[in-house]
Formats: structure tokens, C-alpha cells, sequence
């Protein structure tokens, strides 16, 4: 009889170890995994990174301190309806556009700056550095 | 014989108490490992929001621009200037870069990679984000 029940004893799984690897394994993919929707904003950068002197060059997008955005001459609230138009236009002649931020503006700013041009179907985007 | 069988019982029974909660992290585990994702931990950086849904590849090359400005590459904090750094990795020019930068900084905290890629030969680069949506 002690034979007998020694020998279920032995065949039995043991959990503590099991569970122990179990832990270490949830411990290891609570704290390394991320559920963020990350996404991607893509954008090539022009030849010449510096900036060109005057803000009339062609498709020259510069957003200033105020986030109002100036380009060929024509200056614009982004919010505003005949910015996208604009926007719409450039899409449709196919036109690169260089984005340049002013240095105050914020990474977010210019993403969200970004992210209208692209909404509007401007796919030829370059980044350039900031101005001050 | 009395104090084995004694033992046993409360063996098993102790067992037996054991499987839903092993069942539990079992799930947890599973759960875990199919809705998650597994990336560096990023506490210092607060992704900018984007509409953009180009769902992200992963870069040859990461460079994480921390909220402390402080620059990473692969991780690893640089000492010196990302124009040098860079220049030592001699990239091929098509190399995918992506970089992760905080979204409350300023825009000229990008200057200094647009300047070191565009030295590298590399004329794109991919910003992470978050969905806005």
C-alpha cells in the first residue's frame, strides 16, 4: 500500500517549478511588451539641409511661431479651409513640398502639419531643419 | 503508513488548489504574448500623435531622441556628436532609419539628425507615432 502510493506521488507533475517558469515568463512579458498603436510619418530630406534664405521659394512651407503656415507668398491659418485647398492644389500638380518648423514649434506641431499635407494628398514631402 | 498518507492528502489537496490560479496565469501569459508587443521600453519618450496610418516597420537604424534631449542609437546613449556616430557605422545610403523623439520638443531637436543623415548620404527618415485616433 505505501508502495503503491509512493509511486502515484512520483509520477505526479510537479507544479512549484512549473509554476515558477510560468511567473518568470508573465513577469517577462508584462513588463517588456508595449500595446501602443505605434505608427509611422515618413519623409525624405532635401540635399541641402540648410535653410534657404527667403521664404518665397517654390512649395516652401514654413510654419511660424503662431502655427500659421506661409508658402509661395501666401500665408495661411492651418485650420483654415483655403489652406487645404491649397494643399489640394500642390497634390494635384504632384508638387514637392519642403516643411520647415520654426525652432519654438513643437515635434507634435509638426507632425500634426505633416499629417495635413499628407490628409490633402501631398506625398512629395521633405523635411528640413528648423528656423529661427 | 498513517503520517505518509496524511502527508499525501494534503499534497494533493494543496495540488489541486493550485490549478485555477495556474490556469489563470496561464492565460495571462498567453494574453501577454499574443496582444502585446515586444520593444525597448521607452519611458523618457512620449510619442507624437499622428493620423498617419502607415503601420510601422522596423528601421535598419533607431535613433530615440529622449524628452532630456539626450540622443540614443541602438540604445546606447551617445557621448559624442550623431554626425561622427554615424560617419563610424558607414551606412549604405538606402538605410531605413527610424527615429523616436518626444513629441513636447522643440522641432529644432530634429536638426541635428536631418543634418547628420543628409552627411550620411541618407535622405529619408520615418518619425514614430501614436494612432490619434
Amino acid at each position: 500500500m505505501l508502495q503503491f502510493e509512493h509511486q502515484r506521488r512520483v509520477l505526479k507533475i510537479p507544479l512549484t517549478p512549473l509554476i515558477d517558469v510560468v511567473f518568470i515568463l508573465l513577469l517577462f512579458f508584462m513588463l517588456s511588451s508595449s500595446f501602443l498603436d505605434t505608427r509611422m510619418i515618413g519623409f525624405a530630406i532635401p540635399e541641402s539641409s540648410t535653410i534657404v534664405s527667403s521664404s518665397t521659394d517654390e512649395n516652401w512651407l514654413r510654419m511660424s511661431e503662431n502655427q500659421s503656415v506661409a508658402i509661395n507668398g501666401k500665408t495661411f491659418l492651418q485650420q483654415h479651409p483655403a489652406f487645404t485647398s491649397y494643399l489640394a492644389k500642390l497634390a494635384r500638380e504632384q508638387a514637392k513640398v519642403t516643411v520647415s518648423a520654426h525652432s519654438s514649434n513643437s515635434i507634435q506641431m509638426l507632425v500634426e502639419l505633416l499629417d495635413r499635407l499628407r490628409n490633402a494628398g501631398v506625398t512629395r514631402i521633405d523635411v528640413t531643419r528648423s528656423w529661427e | 503508513v498513517g503520517i505518509v498518507k496524511r502527508n499525501f492528502v494534503t499534497s494533493s489537496k494543496s495540488d489541486s488548489d493550485l490549478i485555477p490560479m495556474i490556469n489563470i496565469i496561464f492565460l495571462l501569459l498567453v494574453f501577454f504574448m499574443v496582444a502585446g508587443t515586444i520593444t525597448r521600453h521607452h519611458s523618457l519618450i512620449e510619442y507624437p500623435e499622428s493620423l498617419s496610418e502607415s503601420i510601422r516597420e522596423p528601421g535598419e537604424l533607431e535613433i530615440d531622441v529622449l524628452s532630456d534631449g539626450g540622443i540614443q542609437v541602438e540604445g546606447i546613449r551617445l557621448d559624442g556628436t550623431l554626425s561622427r556616430h554615424l560617419r563610424d557605422l558607414e551606412l549604405p545610403e538606402n538605410t531605413s532609419v527610424t527615429c523616436r523623439i518626444d513629441r513636447n520638443l522643440p522641432a529644432s531637436a530634429l536638426d541635428q539628425i536631418i543634418l547628420a543623415l543628409r552627411d550620411s548620404g541618407i535622405d529619408r527618415l520615418q518619425i514614430l507615432t501614436t494612432w490619434k485616433g
